[in-house]
C-alpha cells in the first residue's frame, strides 16, 4: 500500500516495514490517522517486530511527532517490537525522536 | 479579573541592540486555515531568508524553518478570531534570533495557553515533552503545545509570552517570543 501527496509519501514494504518520506505538516494529530492507519495495523499484528523507516522526512509538525509518538505508545501497549530509522543528519529527527525511547525501552532507534 | 500576564524574556529591560535585519509579516489566520500549506511555505521563506547569517545554512534552514511552522500554526490555529490579523516578525542580531508573533485569543484559550507556558517556564523540558506525549495520548487535544515543548528540549530557545486583554472587546492579544542563539546551530552541523 503506497500513499502518495505531493508533499509526502508513506509505503508499506512489507508486513513488517513502512517507509515515509518527505515533509509531513499536517493540520492535527487527528489528520495523520487514517495515513498511519496501516502502520498501526502493521504494529499491532507484527509478531518479530515492525520498521518505520522515516530517514527521509525533511520536515515534520509536533502534530505528526505526537502520531509518531502514538505509534510508539501502541508498539508499547502491545509489547511489540518497534524500529524507527532516523538520519541524523536532520536536527529534529536526532534530537527529537532520541527522546521518545525513554517512553518504551523495546523501541530501536537507529540510523 | 482578567489575564494580564507577560513572562519570560518580555520581562527584559530592553538593551536597545538594533536588529542587523528584520522582516514582518502579516497573516489573515482563516487564509492559512484554507490553505494550510502556506503555513510551510511561509516557514521554508523566512528560514531560508534567515539562514544566511549561519555558519552551516543547511542546519539553520532545517531548525529555524520547523520553530517558524510551529509558532505560526500555533497562532493560525489559537487565534479566536479567524480574521483578525496574525503578526509574524523575524529579526538577526547576530548571536540569536528572535520569532514573534501576535494573535487573538478567547478566555479559555489564553487560561490554557497561560498555564501551559507557566509550566514551559518552569518544568524540566525534556520532562514536560514526556508527561505531555502520554497526556495527548489519552487525551485528543490539538493544543499540546508540543512544538514548543520540544523547540526548548532540542535548541535550549527562551520563550517570553505577553497575554493582555484586547481593548473593546473580551479576547485577549497573544504575543509570543523566541529567542534561538546561533550556536545552539551551529553546535548540531555536521
Amino acid at each position: 500500500m503506497e500513499i502518495k501527496t505531493e508533499d509526502y509519501s508513506i509505503e508499506s514494504v512489507d508486513n513488517t516495514k513502512s517507509v515515509i518520506a518527505g515533509i509531513l505538516r499536517l493540520t492535527s494529530p487527528a489528520a495523520y490517522e487514517k495515513d498511519f492507519e496501516h502502520i498501526q495495523k502493521g504494529i499491532t499484528d507484527s509478531s518479530t517486530g515492525y520498521t518505520v523507516d522515516i530517514a527521509n522526512v525533511n520536515f515534520m509538525n509536533s502534530s505528526g511527532i505526537t502520531a509518531l509518538s502514538r505509534l510508539v505508545l501502541l508498539a508499547r501497549q502491545g509489547n511489540k517490537s518497534l524500529t524507527l530509522v532516523i538520519n541524523e543528519s536532520i536536527p529534529w529527527q536526532k534530537k527529537t525522536i532520541s527522546s521518545l525511547k525513554k517512553l518504551y525501552e523495546k523501541l530501536e532507534i537507529r540510523s | 479579573m482578567r489575564l494580564n500576564s507577560v513572562y519570560g524574556i518580555y520581562q527584559e529591560k530592553d538593551n536597545g541592540k538594533p536588529a542587523l535585519s528584520e522582516l514582518g509579516l502579516r497573516f489573515v489566520p482563516l487564509d492559512l486555515i484554507a490553505h494550510w500549506r502556506r503555513c510551510g511555505i511561509t516557514a521554508d521563506f523566512l528560514a531560508e531568508f534567515l539562514a544566511y547569517n549561519f555558519l552551516n545554512q543547511k542546519t539553520a534552514m532545517s531548525v529555524v524553518s520547523t520553530l517558524l511552522n510551529e509558532l505560526l500554526e500555533n497562532a493560525v490555529k489559537f487565534s479566536a478570531d479567524k480574521h483578525k490579523r496574525v503578526n509574524l516578525t523575524v529579526c538577526h542580531y547576530g548571536d540569536t534570533i528572535t520569532v514573534e508573533t501576535t494573535n487573538s485569543a478567547d478566555e479559555k484559550q489564553a487560561q490554557h495557553f497561560d498555564t501551559l507556558v507557566q509550566r514551559l517556564l518552569s518544568v524540566d523540558a525534556e520532562t514536560l515533552f514526556l508527561n505531555q506525549i502520554e497526556h495527548t495520548a489519552e487525551n485528543d487535544t490539538d493544543a499540546s503545545g508540543l512544538g514548543l515543548i520540544s523547540m526548548k528540549k532540542d535548541f535550549n530557545v527562551e520563550y517570553g509570552v505577553k497575554i493582555v486583554p484586547d481593548t473593546g472587546s473580551d479576547d485577549y492579544v497573544v504575543s509570543v517570543k523566541v529567542r534561538l542563539k546561533s550556536e545552539e546551530v551551529d553546535q548540531n552541523g555536521n
